[in-house]
């Protein structure tokens, strides 16, 4: 076990500086950017805006469905398939480490980076709504912890997220396309269909979160929340779950995973 | 001081090319069959435009047969009009219906095949050896324009080429061809817009981009992007106009025009629309050929 | 220590359809060892299932005692340089050999010790805090080896190592592999010319088409390959002539000529004698000999003559 920590704790900090390095951060960054960004032009704008619908709207259908899964894909996949496409994994697979610290160790830099990003996007975001002009009735006003819970949501989303996609790398041959097709076709599918279905699908808990403390916030996106939603812990739970099973089975599989590098 | 290791010297070329009209050819079939050459994903991504066409097909074959049959006594000149009328209409309908559901099917297809076409062409050092023979910047460029664009006709005009004949055949005495010809040039027209114009902003972002999977991210990244951008700042703006930020949106518009769909979600001027979609072609058309320029040189 | 370094049974792996190796039974003494064939004969295949990068269809193997596939005790005594260029390419040389060797348990402080070693070893010092992206091919071999090493290994496996290496590059690398042997440090090497074993080790395993071709010592091996008839050019201004007195001599087995072009072309069981009976006997026919070739000599021209 000692090792274990010992050679994740390498490959960890080895890869956060390679992940900031890397070009794809720049992207990454931008997409985490773009709600709080938006939310800053609206601000601008003289129309009368909500600073509740800034924070329901861009929070969930730009950080939450659409830039956390695809940050994680891109950050996510690129655990193995970095190593895979460059063909570099020969020297870590010859080395004396247990194989599961190569999965777990790079996508620890990976989620750090990625929390750290989609977090302060999600702070960002909320303090800009909360910057809007008190709406006429208390109704419409921004209710305390709604913030905190779209950073709670955003965070576990890119956590959760490329924990699945760092292990589908082991698996797959070009994990991004593959975690591509699973985010905005198959939980695309699943969580937008009303039914149990939405259970299948990390959005589902994600929603529970933002939904469980708060429902008459989500009021206006009422169509695509779970009528029965978990509690914020429960769904919590149930993120970090996933997201631990996901990389326990990527681990497994890697312990005899043959990688066969061509010249 | 760091010592150079090597010189490298780079000749521009000064003989004569042999005059040789279509020099671009080998190499877009070479693409076209390193493409094909795996079944699974041509299988996966081109069902869904596959089976677009062949159920929508059908239903329009059965909308002009069902009528034929189903007539139970003699009909009035009038109402034989009126029923044609509104068989065209309805088929007319489909074919909008059509070319918005595949267009999804093609951005997958167009996505997959196009994203890694410079990039990975740049990581393993093949256009190094592509411009080791007369093949000029214009040759690799068009080349590789036409693979993006064969396998978008392939997912997009194809299959409302497909329902268009099945229309002019199964119409009583060619009256599809003859009363809708202009939806038939209109779906050609806007298949050949949809697919230039996704076709030049694949290359872009592939050249720009340093390997196919994030080339394929950014893809999305831009189209469902724009659509989340759109779609958020109109909701949050009470104004449906802030959609033009979305590239979907453009097509969608466009669609609308040239298929002369009854109803149209966005109501700004068409030609909007077309002027951002020709521009955004231009302008990725001139990174694909900057980026080219820039791999002659640098290795 | 006793024991063969490498002991393979029956060792066969495939790759879908097309078969990597087949049925190769060997054992590899220590010490430094050649590993020849042409492209495709199973050389990458064969190290890679000794550096326990993949594992066997069928049949076994055991390097250092030891089944290799994912091994910690087997990696922790051998180092491994891989035939693609790929590196680290955001990383400086120097970080590359520092980040392997900490994965091997050495503390920060000795894994930069031991890098700064292994690259002044290679002839890497100047380049050292250089990024690997803007490393030559050259360079990049020798950061491979550099990583290798590093870590002290008993057994360097090294596949293809004198790709991409000019002949002062080839030659020092053919000294460092030779010093390393000579350190009691087994090494493993593969290539497809085979001068390049002939300089470095006396120990040669030849494959062809994953199948074990010939072992042992280099003088054996030359010994087999002395029994099959050799050709030779002749350019001559006389080439009928030169073919008349060449043919008497007993260690020439045929002789065609093309008068033509003034071409001879001899087939010989000694390539020695020939050329050394060559000269006097072209004076005294006054051929007016203008070239010489040896077609042949090309190892894949000797497998094919191997191979039955």
């Amino acid at each position: 076990m000692a090792n274990f920590l010992r050679v994740t704790w390498i490959l960890f900090s080895a890869h956060v500086v390679r992940t900031l390095r890397a070009r794809r951060m720049w992207l990454v960054a931008a997409g985490a950017a773009l709600a709080p960004l938006v939310a800053w032009v609206v601000a601008q704008s003289p129309r009368p805006v909500r600073g509740l619908d800034v924070l329901t709207a861009l929070g969930f259908f730009v950080l939450l469905n659409l830039m956390a899964p695809l940050a994680a894909v891109i950050v996510g996949a690129a655990v193995l398939g970095e190593e895979l496409e460059d063909r570099t994994i020969t020297y870590l697979v010859t080395r004396p480490i247990p194989r599961p610290a190569i999965l777990v160790g790079r996508w620890l830099a990976s989620a750090l980076v990625l929390v750290v990003l989609f977090a302060s996007s999600a702070a960002a975001l909320s303090a800009i709504a909360g910057s809007f002009p008190p709406p006429s009735s208390d109704k419409y006003a921004i209710p305390e912890g709604l913030g905190g819970a779209v950073v709670t949501a955003s965070a576990l989303a890119v956590l959760t997220y490329s924990a699945v996609f760092a292990a589908l790398g082991v698996f797959f041959k070009h994990p991004m396309i593959v975690g591509l097709g699973y985010a905005f076709t198959v939980e695309g599918f699943l969580a937008n269909l009303p039914g149990k279905n939405q259970a299948l699908t990390i959005q589902y808990y994600l929603r529970c979160i933002l939904v469980s403390e708060h429902p008459d916030a989500w009021r206006q996106i009422e169509e695509v929340m779970p009528r029965d939603a978990l509690s914020g812990p429960e769904a919590i739970r149930w993120l970090l779950g996933i997201a631990i099973v996901a990389l326990g089975v990527g681990a497994l599989a890697l312990r005899r995973r043959q990688f066969h590098m061509t010249a | 001081m760091i010592p150079s290791t090597h010189e490298e010297l780079y000749r521009p070329f000064k003989g004569e090319l042999r005059p040789a009209r279509w020099r671009f050819l080998p190499l877009y079939r070479a693409q076209m069959a390193v493409a094909t050459k795996r079944k699974l994903p041509l299988l996966i991504l081109f069902f869904g435009p596959a089976m677009t066409g062949i159920i929508v097909s059908f239903m329009v074959y059965m909308r002009f047969s069902l009528e034929e049959t189903g007539a139970a006594g003699p009909i009035s000149g009038a109402g034989l009009a009126a029923q044609w009328a509104a068989q065209l209409l309805e088929v007319h309908n489909l074919i909008i219906y059509s070319m918005k559901v595949v267009r999804f099917f093609a951005l997958l297809a167009m996505a997959w095949y196009g994203a890694g076409l410079i990039c990975e062409d740049r990581r393993a050092g093949a256009h190094l050896l592509y411009f080791a023979r007369p093949i000029t910047r214009a040759d690799y460029l068009i080349a590789h324009f036409l693979t993006a664009f064969t396998f978008g006709c392939c997912a997009v005009l194809a299959p409302g080429l497909l329902i268009c004949l099945v229309a002019v055949f199964n119409s009583p005495g060619f009256i599809f061809l003859t009363e809708k010809w202009d939806v038939i040039v209109a779906t050609i027209g806007y298949s050949l817009l949809f697919v230039v114009v996704l076709s030049a902003l694949i290359l872009a972002v592939s050249a720009l981009s340093k390997r196919k999977s994030y080339a394929l991210a950014s893809v999305f990244a831009v189209f469902m992007g724009t659509i989340a951008l759109g779609g958020a700042l109109s909701a949050l703006m009470r104004k449906r106009d802030f959609w033009m930020v979305s590239l979907a949106s453009h097509f969608e518009r466009v669609a609308d025009w040239w298929l002369g769909a009854s109803r149209s979600m966005h109501r700004w001027d068409p030609w909007w629309s077309l002027g951002v979609l020709l521009g955004l072609t231009g302008i990725a058309l001139a990174i694909v050929a900057w980026r080219v320029r820039r791999m002659e040189v640098v290795a | 220590m006793s024991g063969a370094l490498i002991q393979a049974e029956q060792l066969g792996r495939w790759y879908g359809q097309v078969v990597g190796l087949s049925d190769l039974s060997l054992e590899i003494e220590r010490g430094v060892s050649g590993l020849v064939g042409p492209n495709g004969a199973g050389k990458s295949t064969f190290l890679k299932l000794v550096a326990g990068e993949i594992r066997a269809s069928r049949g076994s193997i055991r390097v250092l005692g030891y089944e290799p596939f994912a091994n910690a005790e087997l990696f922790r005594r051998a180092g491994f340089c891989p035939q693609q260029e790929a590196l680290y390419e955001d990383m400086t040389g120097l970080e590359v050999v520092r980040f392997l060797l900490r994965l091997h348990g050495f503390s920060a402080g000795e894994a930069t010790r031991r890098a700064h070693e292994a690259l002044d070893r290679v002839g890497l010092t100047d380049a050292r805090t250089r990024r690997v992206g803007g490393y030559s091919k050259g360079m990049r071999q020798r950061t491979k080896i550099a990583q290798a090493l590093a870590h002290g290994p008993e057994l360097i496996v090294a596949d293809e190592p004198f790709n991409g290496l000019d002949p002062v590059g080839r030659a020092e690398m053919t000294a460092l592999l030779a010093e390393l042997g000579r350190e009691g440090v087994s090494v493993l090497v593969s290539t497809h010319v085979l001068h390049e074993v002939e300089a470095l080790t006396r120990q040669m395993v030849l494959l062809h088409r994953g199948r074990l071709l010939a072992q042992g010592s280099v003088g054996e091996v030359r010994q087999l390959l002395s029994r099959r008839p050799r050709r030779v050019e002749v350019r001559a201004r006389a080439p009928r002539r030169l073919a008349r007195a060449l043919i008497e001599l007993d260690f020439v087995s045929s002789v065609q000529i093309a008068e033509q072009e003034g071409r001879v072309s001899i087939e010989t069981t000694d390539l020695e004698r020939f050329f050394g009976e060559l000269t006097p006997i072209a004076a005294q026919a006054r051929a007016g000999v203008t070239s010489l070739e040896s077609h042949d000599a090309s190892l894949e021209a000797v497998f094919d003559y191997l191979v039955p």
